[in-house]
């Protein structure tokens, strides 16, 4: 399926009434409780962090296999070391550019007047709901790749404990500020 | 003093004795292992190596007296501390979450106590006062409390100071200033304290340290040891009879001296506990050698916990703990009960004057998906099929032993399910847990920081989906109901973040 497919495959709606917006619909962000995906430019970046994540991984694996392949009383058995080791590599490769797909799909955000709403997750899915007057403060940050994608993520900042810090990812610089000039003004009086 | 007097503002040192009672202080934690050291010694060289070792610790505390200043401004407190980082933290009244002071023998004895200030940061207080005397420490409270009511005066806190002169083991000074009406709400009975350690098995800590310490001694190795445990069974059997006997008999009486160690701990740790209410803020108060005193704001408990353990239950008895968004090392040492025993039947009144909105919609509790009860039992058995295939596999029949627990397990899955619960009235949100160890978590709709719905793969099997309320408050701050039916579970969520977003959220 071409990414693009992606971008436009309509999803099943979690609230019947409020449309799905594709970032590349041209739409720019609008604080009107509407959802929105990521940049499909997002997909790339996150198969590429997987890739490099599975290599690395793949990279450390490779110490203990060398190890079980040379110096441990395998013997004939020593073969299935090499097996393991591609399997796993394997996997983990194929994981690094499957998920990201998955992850694509189930990862919307809207903002309304009181919230802001971020649902993510393949398995283990999670719709989370700030009150915008909760936000202690919020950052813009670029990554090395995100940069290379022209992309950015948004933290929001509560004052919660696992939700302390929240983030959104695969956003245009734009979007990014714009959401967070949005965010910005009702968080104007003094919440503390 | 009026708070205009520029002699307000003065930087100020700790209590002049601080330095010696430091020093004590090392040295009381010496005490055995120098109690041990001068006796196996015999007269060697060891004193000498003391008297050394107790220089550095002299030194430390000196420079640390010497580098902690404090000033009180008008609206923050100014520390100045760190011997060779220097480090100067302005901490503004009104950031203040709780005050806590405390005290052991030996600041008694000096008529000196601890006090911390904690704000919302997290972790660690933001400024240790070590040590200073009852009527600074009652200016300082007397300060946050000013900067709280928003008063722009300074309560004058001269008459009270003299508390303090008083000689002779003085009380943990009253905060109380001449405005806040101080009320007590309960006081923890002796007779609540030693039921709250029978069972704590806290004791066992203590055996552990002596065998330990008999470990280190050599004593299990001597000849006398060995001849007393030989000539244990006979004696003891005289008592008690034949094997069996003397096996139970033991177990018994282990348990009754953990008991009676663990009931000594609880009730030095707690004697006379009190909580008192002084208007917009809740004081709790106890212990016997250390004696400690904590100050939080009622506007500032993000998460009430009351908690039920099986031993309690019998006796009606309940805990109660309030989560504040600081003092993360307060709840670590158990400081954030607010009342480490009470009868059920006091909880309602004692909510009453804690925090008005929390008090329990008896009625209103609502239960969980109806088929949570069955989504635990099957998930139950599976495992234990499982685990005992697993381990029967390897050991033969005795594996499969576990199964005969079987049938509690699904007692108890059962009416944990049934126990599961929450309650939402116009202020607050509640959530019950557990069977044997019950617990009731009540978060105010004002202190939500974020609601959000999990959904576990099994959660979608069941149509169900967790509801997570987060709050402020670093230890077991979180709400959680789980097995709630998906849709209940996003119509709560949307209700409960509505809800938050249209009231203003103050620390």
């Amino acid at each position: 399926m071409a990414e693009d497919e992606v971008a436009h495959q309509p999803v099943r709606d979690p609230e019947p009434g409020i449309g799905l917006i594709p970032p590349d619909a041209g739409c720019e962000f609008c604080p009107d409780g509407r959802f929105y995906r990521l940049e499909p430019s997002w997909l790339q970046l996150s198969r590429l962090t997987g890739v490099i994540g599975a290599l690395l991984l793949g990279t450390i694996l490779l110490v203990p296999s060398v190890f079980a392949f040379f110096a441990s009383g395998l013997g004939r058995y020593r073969g299935l070391v090499v097996l393991a080791w591609c399997v796993v590599t394997i996997l983990l490769l194929v994981r690094a550019w499957v998920w990201p797909r998955l992850a694509y799909r189930r990862y919307l955000y809207r903002v309304d007047d009181s919230r802001i709403q971020i649902r993510r997750g393949v398995l283990w899915r999670e719709v989370l709901d700030i009150p915008r007057n909760r936000i202690q403060h919020t950052d813009v940050t670029q990554g090395l790749l995100e940069r290379s994608f022209e992309l950015c993520h948004l933290v929001v900042h509560t004052a919660g404990t696992t939700t302390a810090t929240v983030r959104l990812d695969g956003l245009r610089q734009e979007t990014a500020f714009r959401i967070r000039d949005e965010l910005l003004q009702s968080g104007a009086d003094d919440a503390v | 003093m009026m708070p205009s007097d520029p002699a307000h503002f003065e930087w100020r040192r700790l209590h002049p004795l601080s330095p010696l009672v430091g020093v004590l202080e090392t040295l009381a934690g010496y005490v055995v292992p120098l109690t041990v050291i001068l006796v196996f010694s015999r007269g060697s060289r060891f004193e000498l190596l003391l008297v050394v070792s107790l220089v550095p610790s002299v030194m430390i505390s000196i420079a640390r007296y010497l580098a902690f200043s404090y000033r009180l401004d008008e609206s923050e407190v100014v520390v100045r501390d760190g011997v060779i980082r220097r480090n100067t933290r302005h901490v503004p009244y009104e950031r203040i979450q709780n005050i806590d002071l405390s005290r052991n023998v030996l600041q008694r004895a000096f008529g000196l106590s601890q006090l911390s200030l904690e704000t919302a940061s997290g972790k660690e207080p933001e400024a240790v006062f070590k040590w200073v005397t009852g009527s600074e420490a009652k200016e300082i409270r007397a300060r946050v409390q000013a900067a709280r009511l928003g008063a722009g005066t300074v309560p004058d806190t001269a008459p009270l100071a003299d508390l303090d002169g008083s000689g002779a083991p003085p009380p943990l000074p009253e905060m109380s200033g001449p405005s806040a009406p101080h009320r007590i709400l309960h006081q923890v009975p002796l007779s609540d304290l030693a039921l709250l350690g029978a069972f704590s098995l806290r004791g066992l800590a203590v055996f552990g340290a002596v065998f330990g310490f008999g470990w280190q001694l050599g004593i299990y190795e001597t000849r006398e040891f060995e001849s007393w445990v030989r000539s244990v069974p006979e004696w003891w059997g005289g008592i008690v009879g034949h094997a069996t006997g003397i096996a139970i008999a033991t177990g018994l009486a282990a348990f009754a001296l953990t008991s009676l160690v663990s009931i000594v701990i609880s009730i030095a740790e707690n004697f006379g506990f009190e909580l008192a209410d002084a208007g917009t803020e809740l004081r709790t108060k106890g212990g016997l050698f250390t004696q400690h005193a904590s100050t939080i704001p009622k506007g500032r408990i993000q998460i009430l916990h009351l908690v039920s353990p099986l031993h309690l239950r019998p006796f009606h008895k309940v805990r109660v703990k309030a989560g504040t968004a600081g003092g993360r090392a307060q709840q670590a040492i158990g400081r954030a009960w607010i009342l480490p025993i009470v009868p059920r039947r006091e909880v309602p009144r004692l909510l009453e004057s804690v925090q008005p909105s929390a008090v329990l919609p008896e009625t209103e509790w609502k239960g969980v998906d109806p088929n949570a009860g069955r989504r635990m039992k099957r998930r139950l058995v599976l495992w234990t099929l499982f685990l005992c295939a697993a381990v029967s596999w390897k050991v033969g029949f005795f594996g499969l032993l576990p199964l005969l627990l079987l049938p509690f397990g699904i007692v108890y899955a059962d009416r944990t399910a049934r126990h599961l619960g929450y309650a939402i009235t116009p202020d607050a949100v509640f959530a019950r847990h557990g069977w044997l160890y019950s617990r009731t978590q009540i978060v105010r709709l004002s202190k939500i920081q974020t609601a959000s719905v999990v959904e576990s793969p099994f959660d979608r099997r069941w149509k169900m989906a967790s509801l997570v309320v987060d709050t402020a408050s670093p230890a077991g701050g979180r709400l959680e109901v789980p097995y709630l039916p998906a849709m209940v579970a996003q119509e709560l969520q949307r209700h409960l973040s509505r809800e938050a977003s249209r009231r203003q959220f103050h620390w």
